[in-house]
Formats: structure tokens, C-alpha cells, sequence
């Protein structure tokens, strides 16, 4: 498999005063769109399965469910000739609708299984529960006779995770991590942005949440497509640390917050491989941090080597340095990167407990973590986030960013998951002129 | 490798199986037969944790800490010529290199000075005289005239300089300054990029002179004749180098000059952390009397004693040369 050209930069203050152990990275990872080998030259080659929740909430109102049918018939159009494929109906059961005859397999995407699928897809029924362990384990059956590169799945659901425990999810998230990759989306009012998010990063891909089914359609195609550019997988970030040193944390920073810390894959005592599923064209940011034994002023230590591999081949790699220094006009310079990212993921947990605290009816604590959170959404030009808290919520005063939170009557239903399902998505810094 | 030679510095009682005389310190391998010496650091236990694996950017592969090229105090002397590097008391590295050798009848030394605002200094100035003296000898002993044999070995030291260049260095790569001293039987010529030095120290002092013309607009001025102020107040940009090795350096050619001394004395080649202290050519000629290796050290005394803001690096090399007490081997492996 041909691999993209990977470049890394990393951005942070490598002065530290006397005596200081941290040292925070922004690492930004790019796969170059010059000489992509994009999937749809063949170089890389993919599987797709749709699941669509078909359960009996569905059919209330009847839009759900005929919008879901659209998009999974635009997905399905949107899927390169030859790519093996499957669509899953999901309710508290799992049933493979198509490819029919009830063995466990895919089919290649030609004209003719395009048009079956399509007509399957348009005889789905809304009855029944929600189990969406069943539906992850029928996909990841799926996937195991399957040899491609890259095998993506979209669930789509309207519900809560009701017909069986959380247990149950947590196992087959458990046998699917690491198989394939999954986007997830919630429509309509019922479903849980923890539960599509806990699926999500596990399994490498991105929940959201839509407010409208009619937007279904253009989300599966984006999905898809994205699907399809991918060019890479099974790519990990590669961290080397010093012997006496220790990571902090490893998140994602952009284009979502995703901590990685826990992914480590022990490669030797002080290296280790954090998964970063496959890459497209595309740019993401890393945020590292590390804590150093101190040294004394004039050392330099290479406090992490960063690199990314794909099976064990390595595509790049930049030095974490940190140099000790009693000019503290240099150590106490912030880097803006890592300021903006620190900002984010501050602005991320202020929204998912603001919300959190706003539905268990603990007013006070909602209001001041939603302000905050509007406050840092609106200085770092996150202005989606910003408008999003004023859906649930009225501005008493713009200079100090005092907010009032709306009535529940006024409240769209549903809006608090999609602001909890948000809550991770980033902006970017706006590059510095240096 | 083992080593049971005995350290011409100090001669220090060789310890078998040690690669470093256990006296002075000094790296014993391969001395026997190598022709030059230089002050870059063997591969000493990372000072952090002891460890020996470097990666080959430079980092102890245990504790992360980067190894220096060079070493605080470093004293070498081959071929009845000498030179001394020192740390001084301000700087927390060594980021000057000296590096010395002979070939047939000609003794050869270089002095690189790491440039304090680029990254990693040390391992350009190290990385410089190393590439330097190993090519100068080369062209020296195929037959080529000193002056090409000085561009050769500047060339390969700007190569070798530009290579450090790394993503990490990008904001300032590696750099220093660069000058190489050839001494024949009838002949000095040096070759410089930069403000680092080589003087003529008569045996009458008052025939002594500067070599080189710093590569700096002060420089260029007082050899025009036109005096600068000198001392703390000047103008920085007067001192500002306008010329050294490095990845972001345009021109890289040596300024070449030679002269046919009239009687004996010595060639000194420096770092401005000596003549930053002392920089007239008869002063210097009287100062320190003596054998190289005495001069040497009492030169980097003196630039200590005047307060060591930066490091030093200093070369002795006695015209015309003189026959040392072992017999001078070639750049070739020696026939006996």
C-alpha cells in the first residue's frame, strides 16, 4: 500500500524556567494532498457498512425514517465501484438487509448490487428496540471475512441504547476497537450524545448530531466520501519519552478533542503507539504533554521524539526538545497554539458539564459553566459553539458575558445532546504572522 | 577498541581496556595512528544518566539529555604543535573546537566557533574542524599547494555544517565561524569565514602581525584603515558577523592570505575568546613565551583571567616547524 506523505510540525515554548518539569506540544500531523494516493485509485482499498436504526421510534414522525432511507440510498451511491458493502437494519436484533440470503457477507458495488441495495433499503420498517451492540457485532462480522485497508461503518440511530445494558455495548465496542472505523449520528430528539460518542472514539470516527433529517442525505455522502479519500490506515502516533519522564496526556486537539492517553500500545519500556485510525488529506493537531525530570540551566533534553508509523514503517518524525534557561523573558513565553488548544478543551468541559448540570436542574452551576464556555467559544472564533449556547440560553450582559438560561419550554428538545455531541469540535488557531 | 598508548599530554600510565587516559581524560582511541586531533568529545557517558547510547541527533537514547560535541577543557598537541580549548566561566557549553595535525612536514590547525544565537553551536563548530582537518590533510598529502588544500577542507567543513540543519534548527541552524592555518618549511597560509583569528607571533616582536581581516563591518573598516571605537559601547552591528558556515549561510568561500615569514616564530590561530582580551599582534608575541603547548595554555590563562566571558580556543603552531620527538606520519597509514 502506497502511503501519503506525513509531515509534522510541533509548536510549543521548549524554554523552561529552573527547576521545570512540564513541557506542553502542539503536534500537528499532516497527510500532504500533493500525491495523495487517494482510495479511489486504487492504492488503498476500503469496506463500508451502513447501520440504520429501524426502530420503532423511526416511524414517529414517518420523516426519520423515509430521510434515513434517502441517505443511506445517497451513501450507497456515493460508494466507489467495486468497494465490498453491507447495510444493516438495526433494532433491539440486528438483520442484514443487504446483501440478502442471510450468509455473512459483502458484495462488491456494481450498477446491479447498487439498484438491489437501493430497493432494500426503500422497504425498511420502523418496529421495534434499540440494541446497538447487536448491530457493532453484525458489522464487525461483516468486516472480519473482508481484507481492505480501510473499513468504515455509519450507525445511525434516533434512541437510546434501551434494549440491553451498557455492559453489552462496552463488550462488543471492546471486540470491535481496532477492527473498523465508525461515524456515528443522532436525529431527532432521543439519543445520547455519551453513548454515540463513547462508540465513536473507540472506534476511531466522529459522532454529531442532526436537527433536522432532511440535512441526512448530505451528512451520509460527506461520511462516505470521506470514507473513500482515505489514503492511509492504521496509522499510530509513535511517542519516546526519556526514562524518568511521564505523559501527562495525549489528546486529540483538532478537529475534536479525544483523549488518547489511555490507547497507549506499549511498543518497548519508552516508546508507545497511540492509534490514530486513517487518514485522508487532512491536518489534525495533538496535544502532548510531559513532565521532565528538571536539569539544570543550559541543558537541553529531548523530552519526547514524535513520530507516526504504519505497521511499523515510519512516515515522520520531530523532536520535543526542552531546554532550561534563567532568561525568564523566554521561559515564560506562551506559545499560542498551546494556549488556544488548553482554551478548547477547557471550553469542552464546560459545555458537556454545563449541560450535564443544566439537566439534572442544578441552575446555578449551568449557567456559569455555558457563560465560560460561550465566553472561550467567542474568543477563539468559535462561533458555532457560542451560538449554540444561546439556544438554551439568553445573554444578560455581552461585555462580562453574563447568560440566563432559558426556560425549558423554549429549549428545542434534543439541543442539549447535539451542544454535548459539539462540544468536542475545535477550531484552529489563526496563523501567527511570525 | 582498547587502547595501551600513553597520553602525550599527560603522560598518564596507560590502563588496559580504557578508551580515556585515566589522567587527563582525553580520548586514547585510535591516537596511535591518526595524524590530527581535535577537541570533540568521544563518546562520553551521557553526563545525565550515565547511559552510552546516543541517537544520531544527539540524544542520550536513556534520559533524553543532549551530549555536548565538545568538552569544558580540552588540551591536544601533536606533531610539535599545540592547542588548548576552555569552557570559560560564562558560557555553559563549549562551543569552539580546535582540532591539529600534521602531514609530511606541515602542521595544520583549525578553530571553529560555534555561533551563540544558532542552535546547537557546538555541533557545527565540532562537525567544522573535524570535516576541515581530515580534508585539508587529504588534498595537503595528494600534492595540492596549502591555499587549495585550505579551500578543500572549508568546503568540506561547510558541508558538513550545513548538514546539521534540521526541522528543529530551522528558526537558526547550526553555524560558526571557520579559520585553518597551514605551516610549511617556507610558507603560512590561512583560510577564514568569519571573526575567528590567526596571527603571526615573531620571534622579533615587533614583526608581528594579524593575519586575517574579521568578516564584520568593524573588520573590513580597520583594514581600510578607518578606526572603529572599540569596547562596550560600540555599535553592535560594527561586530555582527557578515560571513559563516551554516545551512542559511550564503557565502562560504575562504578569504585566502599567505606569507613568507622572514625569520622564526609562531602562527597563533584563535577564537574571539581570546582576542576579544588581547588582539595586538606584539603583545600577544610577548605574552607567552615558551613551548606551543605552554603558550597555548598560557594564552587561555590569560582570556580566563580577564574575566572568560566567552570560550576559547587557541593554536600554536612553531614556524618553521619543528621536528617533534615522535616522527611525523602521513595523512596515508604510516610505512613502518
Amino acid at each position: 500500500m502506497t502511503q501519503p506523505s506525513f509531515e509534522i510540525e510541533v509548536h510549543h515554548n521548549e524554554y523552561l524556567p529552573q527547576g521545570g518539569q512540564i513541557v506542553d506540544a502542539i503536534i500537528t500531523v499532516s497527510a500532504s494532498g500533493a500525491g495523495l494516493p487517494s482510495a479511489a485509485d486504487g492504492a488503498v482499498s476500503t469496506a463500508e457498512v451502513i447501520m440504520v436504526d429501524c426502530s420503532g421510534s423511526m416511524g414517529y414522525p414517518i420523516t426519520k425514517l423515509t430521510e434515513a432511507t434517502r441517505a443511506t440510498q445517497t451513501a450507497i451511491d456515493t460508494l466507489r465501484e467495486g468497494v465490498p458493502f453491507a447495510v444493516v437494519a438495526g433494532t433491539h436484533n440486528a438483520y442484514l438487509i443487504y446483501p440478502p440470503g442471510g450468509q455473512i457477507r459483502m458484495v462488491p458495488v456494481n450498477q446491479r448490487t447498487r439498484a438491489e441495495a437501493k430497493a432494500a433499503v426503500s422497504r425498511l420498517r420502523a418496529d421495534g428496540g434499540t440494541a446497538m451492540s447487536r448491530w457493532l457485532d453484525l458489522a464487525n462480522r461483516l468486516f472480519a471475512s473482508q481484507p481492505a485497508d480501510i473499513k468504515h461503518a455509519i450507525l445511525l440511530t434516533d434512541g437510546k441504547n434501551e434494549s440491553e445494558s451498557p455492559a453489552d455495548l462496552d463488550r462488543v465496542l471492546g471486540e470491535c476497537e481496532g477492527r473498523f472505523i465508525c461515524d456515528s449520528r443522532g436525529i431527532g430528539q432521543g439519543w445520547i450524545a455519551e453513548e454515540l460518542m463513547k462508540i465513536s472514539s473507540t472506534l476511531l470516527g466522529a459522532a454529531d448530531g442532526l436537527e433536522d433529517p432532511a440535512e441526512l442525505p448530505a451528512a451520509f455522502r460527506a461520511m462516505t466520501e470521506t470514507a473513500m479519500g482515505k489514503a492511509a490506515a492504521d496509522v499510530a502516533l509513535r511517542i519516546w519519552t526519556p526514562a524518568s519522564a511521564k505523559i501527562r496526556f495525549l489528546k486529540q486537539a483538532f478537529p475534536q478533542v479525544e483523549d488518547l492517553t489511555g490507547r497507549r500500545v506499549e511498543v518497548s519500556p519508552r516508546v508507545g503507539d497511540y492509534p490514530t485510525g486513517a487518514w485522508g488529506a487532512e491536518s489534525r493537531d495533538y496535544h502532548l504533554s510531559v513532565e521532565v525530570s528538571p536539569a539544570a540551566i543550559g541543558d537541553e533534553l529531548l523530552a519526547a521524539r514524535v513520530s507516526l508509523v504504519s505497521h511499523d514503517q515510519k512516515l515522520a518524525e520531530r523532536l520535543v526538545l526542552a531546554k532550561w534557561t534563567d532568561d525568564v523573558a523566554l521561559s515564560t513565553r506562551i506559545n499560542p497554539q498551546v494556549a488556544h488548544y488548553t482554551g478548547q478543551e477547557e471550553m469542552a468541559a464546560l459545555l458537556r458539564d454545563g449541560v450535564a448540570a443544566m439537566q439534572a436542574g442544578d441552575d446555578a452551576t449551568a449557567t456559569a459553566k455555558l457563560g465560560r464556555a460561550r465566553k472561550i467559544a467567542l474568543e477563539s472564533g468559535h462561533t458555532d459553539t457560542a451560538k449554540l449556547v444561546e439556544r438554551v440560553a439568553e445573554v444578560v450582559d455581552e461585555p462580562t458575558g453574563t447568560i440566563r438560561l432559558k426556560k425549558k419550554e423554549d429549549v428545542d428538545s434534543g439541543i442539549e445532546e447535539i451542544i454535548k455531541v459539539r462540544s468536542v469540535k475545535t477550531t484552529r488557531v489563526k496563523r501567527q504572522v511570525e | 577498541m582498547s587502547s595501551t598508548a600513553v597520553c602525550e599530554l599527560c603522560a598518564g600510565p596507560p590502563v588496559a581496556g580504557h578508551n580515556f587516559c585515566e589522567g587527563c581524560g582525553r580520548d586514547l582511541r585510535g591516537d596511535a595512528d591518526r595524524w590530527w586531533r581535535s577537541s570533540t568529545a568521544g563518546p562520553d557517558p551521557c553526563p545525565g544518566c550515565g547511559g552510552t547510547e546516543y541517537s544520531p541527533d544527539g540524544y542520550c537514547e536513556a534520559c533524553g539529555r543532549r551530549r555536548n560535541a565538545g568538552q569544558d577543557h580540552v588540551e591536544l598537541a601533536i606533531g610539535g604543535i599545540a592547542a588548548v580549548t576552555d569552557k570559560g566561566r560564562h558560557k555553559q557549553r563549549n562551543e569552539d573546537a580546535v582540532a591539529i595535525g600534521r602531514v609530511g612536514d606541515a602542521t595544520i590547525a583549525v578553530v571553529c566557533d560555534g555561533v551563540s544565537t544558532s542552535i546547537r553551536a557546538d555541533e557545527a563548530s565540532h562537525a567544522g574542524v573535524d570535516a576541515a582537518i581530515a580534508a585539508l590533510g587529504t588534498a595537503l598529502s595528494g600534492g595540492e599547494p596549502p591555499a587549495q588544500a585550505i579551500v578543500a577542507g572549508t568546503r568540506a567543513a561547510a558541508e558538513a555544517v550545513a548538514r546539521l540543519a534540521t526541522p528543529e534548527t530551522v528558526a537558526s541552524p547550526p553555524s560558526c565561524t571557520f579559520v585553518a592555518a597551514v605551516v610549511t618549511d617556507s610558507e603560512v597560509v590561512v583560510g577564514w569565514v568569519g571573526d575567528s583569528r590567526a596571527y603571526w607571533l615573531a620571534d622579533q616582536p615587533a614583526e608581528s602581525r594579524r593575519l586575517t581581516i574579521d568578516d564584520s563591518l568593524a573588520g573590513q573598516l580597520a583594514a581600510a584603515g578607518v578606526a572603529t571605537e572599540a569596547g562596550e559601547g560600540r555599535d553592535p552591528r560594527l561586530t555582527a558577523l557578515a560571513r559563516w558556515l551554516g545551512a542559511d549561510a550564503e557565502d562560504t568561500e575562504p578569504r585566502i592570505a599567505s606569507f613568507q615569514p622572514t625569520g622564526p616564530g609562531r602562527v597563533l590561530v584563535c577564537s574571539d575568546g581570546l582576542h576579544r582580551y588581547l588582539s595586538d599582534p606584539a603583545k600577544l608575541a610577548v605574552t607567552a613565551p615558551g613551548a606551543p603547548a605552554d603558550t597555548a595554555r598560557a594564552l587561555n590563562q590569560l582570556s580566563l583571567d580577564a574575566g572568560g566571558a566567552d570560550n576559547i580556543a587557541i593554536a600554536i603552531l612553531p614556524f618553521p616547524p619543528v621536528s617533534p620527538a615522535d616522527p611525523p606520519v602521513t595523512a596515508e597509514e604510516p610505512t613502518e
